[in-house]
């Protein structure tokens, strides 16, 4: 009976191969094991989704089980409710690692709600410019973080993507300047988390390396998974998925 | 005899009542499920205009290299007035109505790729940034038409769904909530996930 169903629902059917949203919902989704530790980014994204209610979800395959990148990110988004239902301000950053047997896939794709201040092009060019070297040379994790960092401030508003398309220095100065408050928001992390004497082993040590030298990253606290971990993560992620739509927005490239 | 009146009379007020109510109920939830039809509609039209809107660009940015073909222009521009005069109401839409929209952009869509493919032999052509902008423009919009009929097959069908089963299709009858068609997969214009072994 249940067969039938699906059967009768051809888009059902077609979706049987996208992922389950997580549960408890997350938003770095690593399915391909090529982020190593992604507890950082995972917090940070969390940070900026109930601070500007923009919500980005990480995703990693395999395998696209025969879609075309800008579909199956376009699903995920769609079918696990990325964004908010009224602003429908969500993105999906989707990441097909190469392989031996087949080309490296990434694609951005963007809620209803966002197609315009991340526009088609927009999402091509931080995909091709952010993440495509990075991957290149096997670092997703810095690919991927690259990649956020830029698209967070366009999502939240804080500068317009004309600045990053017309003007790399611009872009990079912004960078920088995010760079700078990320490491002091890290580091208030770190100390926050040791005086509340949350100080659990990191049971992934040898992987905090990939995510951008041991600077930013070295002291990470919180080990993967433990998602009652310190600092900001402690407040109870990001209140899950708002139902946000997804129309066929975006951009990606391939290496 | 006058208790049997009164008892008589509460029946019937408290089946009226639960007639009324139900009727109401089921009437308002047809008309909500027929709203999201009619609004999955316009998204559709909105990016079906989306690509019309993109094409005098790019068949001018065209002829600007590949000025003789001008058949294959000629096409294009053919096409895209046939398919913006075919306009639908989703309120009152019959599955003929759908067969010629799809038709109309079906052929729009046909006299594309085939300018696309006469443009490969243009290097000059290819090279131009406003080309492959254009071209960029075009291929979202073909992902958004992709997702836009596939939503409103979906709306259609829990509308249709809903329409047809019992006991909502008496309510559904009276007030004549017909049914709406859905789009049909067609070839080259939507292709099924196909899996590349090359890549």
């Amino acid at each position: 009976m249940h067969l039938l169903v699906l059967a009768c629902l051809w888009p059902a059917l077609a979706w049987a191969q996208i992922p389950p949203p997580p549960s408890p919902p997350r938003l770095v989704n690593d399915l391909a094991g090529v982020l190593g530790n992604t507890q950082e980014l995972e917090d940070s994204l969390e940070a900026f989704a109930r601070h500007t209610g923009n919500q980005i979800v990480v995703i990693t395959v395999s395998d696209l089980g025969g879609y075309e990148p800008w579909e199956y990110a376009q699903q995920v988004g769609q079918q696990w409710g990325v964004g908010g239902k009224k602003f429908n301000n969500g993105l999906v950053v989707l990441v097909k690692p190469k392989t031996a047997s087949s080309n490296g896939r990434a694609f951005i794709a963007t809620g209803y709600g966002l197609e315009g201040a991340l526009t088609d092009a927009t999402c091509t060019q931080i995909v091709n410019r952010e993440m495509i070297p990075h991957f290149k040379e096997n670092d997703y994790a810095g690919g991927v973080w690259q990649a956020v960092s830029v698209l967070m401030p366009i999502a939240a508003g804080e500068y317009s993507e004309e600045q990053y398309v017309g003007d790399d220095n611009v872009a990079n100065d912004v960078f920088d300047a995010l760079l700078v408050i990320f490491i002091l928001v890290i580091i208030f992390i770190i100390i926050s988390a040791s005086k509340s004497g949350n100080s659990g082993g990191n049971n992934r040590g040898g992987d905090t390396g990939t995510w951008g030298g041991p600077i930013i990253w070295g002291g990470g606290s919180s080990s993967w998974g433990s998602s009652s971990g310190s600092g900001w993560s402690g407040g109870g992620g990001f209140g899950g998925f708002g139902g946000g739509g997804f129309g066929g927005g975006g951009g990606g490239g391939s290496w | 005899m006058k208790k049997g009146c009164l008892a008589i009379l509460a029946i019937v007020v408290v089946v009226g009542i639960s007639l009324f109510g139900w009727v109401k109920g089921t009437y308002n939830g047809l008309v909500e499920k027929q709203e999201g039809v009619k609004s999955a509609w316009s998204q559709v039209e909105n990016v079906y205009q989306r690509r019309a809107d993109l094409i005098p660009n790019l068949v001018n940015t065209v002829k600007g290299y590949a000025a003789h073909e001008k058949e294959t222009l000629e096409a294009v521009i053919n096409a895209r007035a046939n398919a913006t005069a075919v306009k639908l109401d989703a309120s009152n839409m019959t599955e003929a109505d759908l067969q010629r929209f799809q038709q109309a952009q079906g052929e729009l869509s046909s006299a594309l790729s085939r300018l696309i493919a006469v443009s490969e032999s243009y290097p000059e052509l290819k090279a131009n940034e406003n080309f492959l902008q254009l071209q960029n423009q075009l291929e979202g919009t073909e992902n958004r038409i992709t997702v836009e009929r596939q939503k409103f097959n979906q709306v259609a069908q829990d509308y249709n769904t809903s329409v047809r089963k019992f006991p909502a299709n008496i309510i559904a009858g009276i007030f004549n909530f017909d049914q709406r068609p859905y789009f049909e997969a067609q070839a080259g214009a939507d292709k099924a996930p196909t899996v590349d072994f090359s890549k």
